[in-house]
Formats: C-alpha cells, sequence, structure tokens
C-alpha cells in the first residue's frame, strides 16, 4: 500500500496539485507557472516521504487521494 | 519518533538509496565534468588554442558582412555574439534565421579569429558535447532525458528528507568518523560526516537539477491539464521579447564605438551581446555581463543602436523577482557565479556525493553479506557489489578514456560523436565485466582504481603530443584553460593512484 502510494500516487497527487495550483494563485500568468514550477520539485518529494510517516498506511493514500480529487475539482470548476 | 516509524524510516531510506544510488551516482559524476565545459572546449579543439589578443579585431566589419549574407536570403529573426574569453578566445556569433520561402528558423553559427579576424573551421561535437550533455540529458532526447535527469534530484530529495529525520543527532555525527574500527563502522561514519557537512549543497543541487530536468515537460503538461491558455500565450507571458521592429530602416552603430562609449556606465567587459532588430530604427545591443558575486545569470545592460542611448531599466521586462529565481536556478546548479574556486568547490562537493551514493549501498551490502540482514542468497549481495564497483569506477575511467579518443580516433567526418559514445559504453562495459567476472572485488577495485589513475595522469601527457605546437613551447604557454584540463587531470591521476596504493588485496 505505501509503496503503490509513494511511486504512483505521490506522482498523480503532484502533478495534479500543480495544476490546481496555477488556478487558484492570484497573480499573473507568467507567476502562475513560474511558482507552480517551484512547488512541483518539492511537492512530488515530499508526498513520495509522507508515504512512510503516517502510522497507518491507509492515512497517506487518503491524502494523495484527497489532493487528487480536490485539484480535479479546482480544475474542472477553475 | 517511535520505534516502528524509526525502522519503517530506515527501511524507505535504505531502499530508496539502494535503489536511486547508481543513478545519483551517474548524474553527479557527469555533472562534475559538465562544469568544465569551457576548458574542454579548449583542450579538445586545437585550432582555437590561442591566447585572447590585447586589442581584438574590429567585431563591425564580421557581423555585416555575417549579416548581409543571411538577409540577402532570408530573415534573420535573431542574433546572438560571444566575445572573446581565455577558454574561446574567438568571436562566435549564432544567428537563427528563416530562408526565403520557409516558415521555420536555422541555427547559423559562425567563428572568428579574434586577432586575425579569419574565420574559423566548424567543430564537429565530441568529447566535451558528450560529456556534458550526457550530464543534461543522457544523450537520449532532450525532454525525455533531462526528465530523466530530473527524477535524480527527486530521489536525492526524498533521500536527503528521510536522511535528516533518521540521524538527529547531527551535531555528533558530524564529528565521528571512526575510520580504524570495523569496515562497516568506517563507510557508515564516512556515509553520515560527508552527508552532514554538505547538506546545503546536496540539497541546493537536488532542487535545482530537480526543477531544471521537469521544467521543459511540466509546462505542457500544466497547459494541457489547466486548458486554459495555449503554450504561445504562456511563452509569451514568461518569456517577454524586445518590442518589434517598427520597419523604418536605420544604420546600426558600429558596436566596437557603442562598446567603448559605454564602458564607463558597466561594471566589467561584457561576455556576449544580443542584438536586436538590426537594421531597423527600434534595435538595440543588449551586453549581457558574468554573473560574478550574484545568483541572477543574466546581468544585461540595453542600448540603443542607432541612437547610443543607455536604456535606465531593460525594454524587456525580465527583471521581477520571480524572472530572477528562474535565472539563480542555472546559476546554482552550475555554481557560475564564483569564477574558478566555486567550480572546484562544487567539483569537490559533486565527488563528495558521488561518495555518499556509494557509502550507502556498500553499507546496505555490508548488513546483508556480513550482518546476516536480508533473505536473499549471498550470491545477489556479491554480484550486486560488483555491480555498484563496476559502474563507478567503471563510468569515471570511460569518461577519462574518452580524452584518448577523441585525440587518436581518425573517424570520418560527422561520426565523432557516434565514436565517442561507442567508446564510452564500451569501455564501462568493459569494467562492469572486469568487476563481474574478477575472483576477488578487492583487488579488481584496486586495479580500477591504478587503471583510471593511470588513464587519467596520462592526458597531459597525450596533450603535449597531440599539441600542434613544438613540445617545448607547449610546456612554456603559461596558465591556459588547456593547462587547467591537464594539470587537474593528472591531480585527479595521482590521487586515484594514491588510494589504490592504501586499498588492500584482500578484506581486513
Amino acid at each position: 500500500m505505501r509503496l503503490f502510494n509513494a511511486l504512483i500516487l505521490a506522482l498523480i497527487a503532484a502533478v495534479l496539485g500543480t495544476a490546481a495550483f496555477i488556478i487558484v494563485l492570484p497573480v499573473d500568468l507568467a507567476q502562475r507557472f513560474i511558482w507552480a514550477g517551484l512547488l512541483f520539485p518539492l511537492l512530488w518529494p515530499l508526498l513520495i516521504f509522507l508515504s512512510y510517516w503516517p502510522r497507518r498506511p491507509l492515512t497517506p493514500v487518503l491524502v494523495c487521494s484527497g489532493l487528487s480529487l480536490v485539484s480535479v475539482g479546482v480544475l474542472i470548476l477553475g | 519518533m517511535d520505534q516502528q516509524r524509526t525502522k519503517r524510516l530506515l527501511d524507505f531510506h535504505a531502499w530508496a538509496g539502494v535503489a536511486a544510488a547508481l543513478f545519483i551516482y551517474v548524474v553527479s559524476l557527469s555533472g562534475v565534468f559538465a562544469l568544465f565545459e569551457d576548458e574542454f572546449l579548449h583542450w579538445e579543439e586545437t585550432q582555437v588554442q590561442f591566447q585572447v589578443p590585447a586589442h581584438p579585431i574590429p567585431l563591425m566589419p564580421l557581423l555585416n558582412e555575417h549579416v548581409g549574407a543571411l538577409t540577402k536570403t532570408g530573415t534573420l529573426t535573431s542574433l546572438d555574439v560571444y566575445l572573446p574569453s581565455q577558454a574561446r578566445p574567438y568571436y562566435r556569433a549564432v544567428a537563427y534565421w528563416i530562408p526565403a520561402g520557409e516558415r521555420r528558423s536555422i541555427k547559423q553559427e559562425r567563428r572568428w579569429h579574434a586577432k586575425t579576424g579569419a574565420e574559423l573551421r566548424p567543430h564537429e561535437q565530441g568529447l566535451t558535447h558528450w560529456l556534458v550533455n550526457f550530464h543534461r540529458n543522457l544523450m537520449l532526447p532532450r525532454t525525455l532525458g533531462r526528465f530523466i535527469v530530473g527524477l535524480s534530484g527527486i530521489l536525492l530529495l526524498v533521500s536527503i528528507l528521510s536522511g535528516i529525520l533518521l540521524h538527529r543527532k547531527l551535531l555528533k555525527e558530524m564529528f565521528t568518523w571512526r575510520l580504524h574500527r570495523s569496515i562497516r563502522l568506517k563507510w557508515q561514519d564516512s556515509h553520515k560526516i560527508l552527508g552532514v557537512w554538505s547538506l546545503p549543497f546536496q540539497l541546493m543541487i537536488a532542487f535545482t537539477g530537480a526543477w531544471l530536468g521537469m521544467v521543459a515537460l511540466l509546462l505542457p503538461l500544466n497547459a494541457t491539464l489547466t486548458g486554459k491558455w495555449g503554450m504561445d500565450e504562456i511563452y509569451v507571458a514568461l518569456f517577454p521579447s524586445t518590442p518589434a521592429a517598427v520597419g523604418i530602416s536605420h544604420p546600426m552603430l558600429p558596436i566596437d564605438e557603442v562598446m567603448v562609449a559605454t564602458r564607463s556606465h558597466f561594471e566589467s567587459a561584457p561576455l556576449s551581446i544580443s542584438i536586436t532588430n538590426w537594421g531597423d530604427q527600434s534595435a538595440s545591443y543588449i551586453f549581457l555581463y558574468e554573473p560574478r558575486g550574484t545568483l541572477d545569470g543574466t546581468l544585461r545592460r540595453e542600448v540603443s543602436a542607432v541612437t547610443g542611448k543607455v536604456y535606465e531599466a531593460p525594454r524587456m521586462g525580465r527583471s521581477a523577482i520571480y524572472h530572477q529565481i528562474l535565472r539563480s536556478m542555472t546559476t546554482l546548479h552550475y555554481g557560475v557565479f564564483g569564477g574558478g574556486w566555486m567550480k572546484v568547490l562544487y567539483t569537490v562537493l559533486g565527488v563528495i556525493l558521488c561518495i555518499i551514493a556509494i557509502t550507502g549501498v556498500l553499507i546496505w551490502l555490508e548488513k546483508r553479506q556480513q550482518g546476516g540482514k536480508g533473505k536473499a542468497p549471498k550470491v545477489t549481495y556479491v554480484l550486486l557489489g560488483r555491480i555498484t564497483l563496476g559502474t563507478s569506477m567503471g563510468m569515471l575511467l570511460a569518461s577519462f578514456s574518452l580524452f584518448y579518443v577523441d585525440k587518436l580516433s581518425a573517424s570520418p567526418p560527422g561520426e565523432k560523436l557516434m565514436t565517442i559514445g561507442t567508446a564510452y559504453f564500451a569501455v564501462w562495459i568493459a569494467a562492469l565485466l572486469f568487476a563481474g567476472f574478477s575472483r576477488n572485488p578487492y583487488k579488481s577495485t584496486k586495479r580500477l582504481f591504478q587503471l583510471t589513475g593511470v588513464v587519467a595522469l596520462g592526458i597531459p601527457v597525450l596533450s603535449l603530443l597531440t599539441s600542434p605546437l613544438p613540445i617545448s613551447d607547449a610546456l612554456q604557454r603559461g596558465w591556459t584553460p588547456l593547462a587547467s584540463v591537464d594539470i587537474g587531470c593528472a591531480i585527479v591521476g595521482l590521487f586515484l593512484i594514491g588510494v589504490s596504493q592504501r586499498l588492500k588485496m584482500h578484506r581486513a
């Protein structure tokens, strides 16, 4: 479960989270893409690491899935 | 932190490290070579091994002739001129030009001797191109290659993060190096002490590397996912260009005179000049300076190429903080903000990262081979150890071997890079096979160190023998980029031979 989260879900959540970040950031177009570009290499390793931090293996799965779902929502509605 | 979590993190750090160590090693070692792009280029190309003249030939007549030839048969879209430097003592003009009837622009590069103005022969890519681009994109298609290299930055960040949280007695570990105890303790202490002392550098290089690798793929991916902006719109926002040509022809002020007239306004001599809207009333010369002492990679000053007026604020809006952050990524990653000594420091820290990666694998293997940990048959760990040795030493040996291939091979025109690549992997695979089939891994380690040392030590000799100058003249040239490469290789060679002398033939 943790390995699946680290290899697959963390990447999906990081990609979607970064794209959603571009939508919600209240700055001009260039800044949106620049700050999101800087966020991605921080968010992805953090989510991979997070896969092994919580005691329950389900927690990181819920965090990554939740982040992905919220991001998809933002991308659709935004 | 509870015990279970510590164990889980330890396992994660160990497995993530082992899975990524050789990959990180390859990217890091190739990065050390990539730092010396200018010096290697100078070493590689005999026709440019001359001193920068005190009074270079005027640039404007060369450019007039070049631009005239291009505009006669097409449209000039951009022109950058690189001024003579110690490592590249010639004028280099890089133009993008759309031939009449075509739609896509073509890159055109020409070089002129800074003293005589004679055009230099085009240089066929070889040693330097391989060493530098193996780090940038593993010689794969650009975007894919960069992404894979960027992945090593992500993996390094993950390893660093888990390493920091595991080793919470950082202060104590900074000063604990038990070199006379067991092999495992020696490696463990080396891994920790080197990791802790170089932590800020490793964090910086991992983050900037990950960003530089991922950004080319991330930009179109984000554009697609958000679905609100087209790539053209994003590019215009991210990279604003100078104002467009107004369509009124006007003669250009001679670039050499503008450089002399504006010297008092600027801090130092420029590295290169970007020329926009050639021959138009809105034409300008944008002087770019070396980022000494600053992280902003492109210090620039803009001067009108028609009136000679210095623009106080650049007309191209790239001075905002976020643009500066972007530019600082490359400056930080390649250490170009600090001159020659910064390169030496980056080399040492890059080599330290290689040692951290390899000692990490060795600790993991030692725990399984000697400490009873791990369930796989012993032969698996022996094989993994040999692959680690063959990969790490083989890559170093292959990199130094390329200097010989570059100078001594007689490949047909257009096939030099292929010869270089074939030789690189042939040497690397040979080292892997030698490490894999050798009965005594301690002996093969010692032999590979010795061989790599001798190969590196032989590079200055090769350089002298292949120099077009008589040996006595070549020895009297003083400190040049050529000498930096020769002396650097000799030092590395001596160091490797010295290390090999201390290595034992059997386990102590």
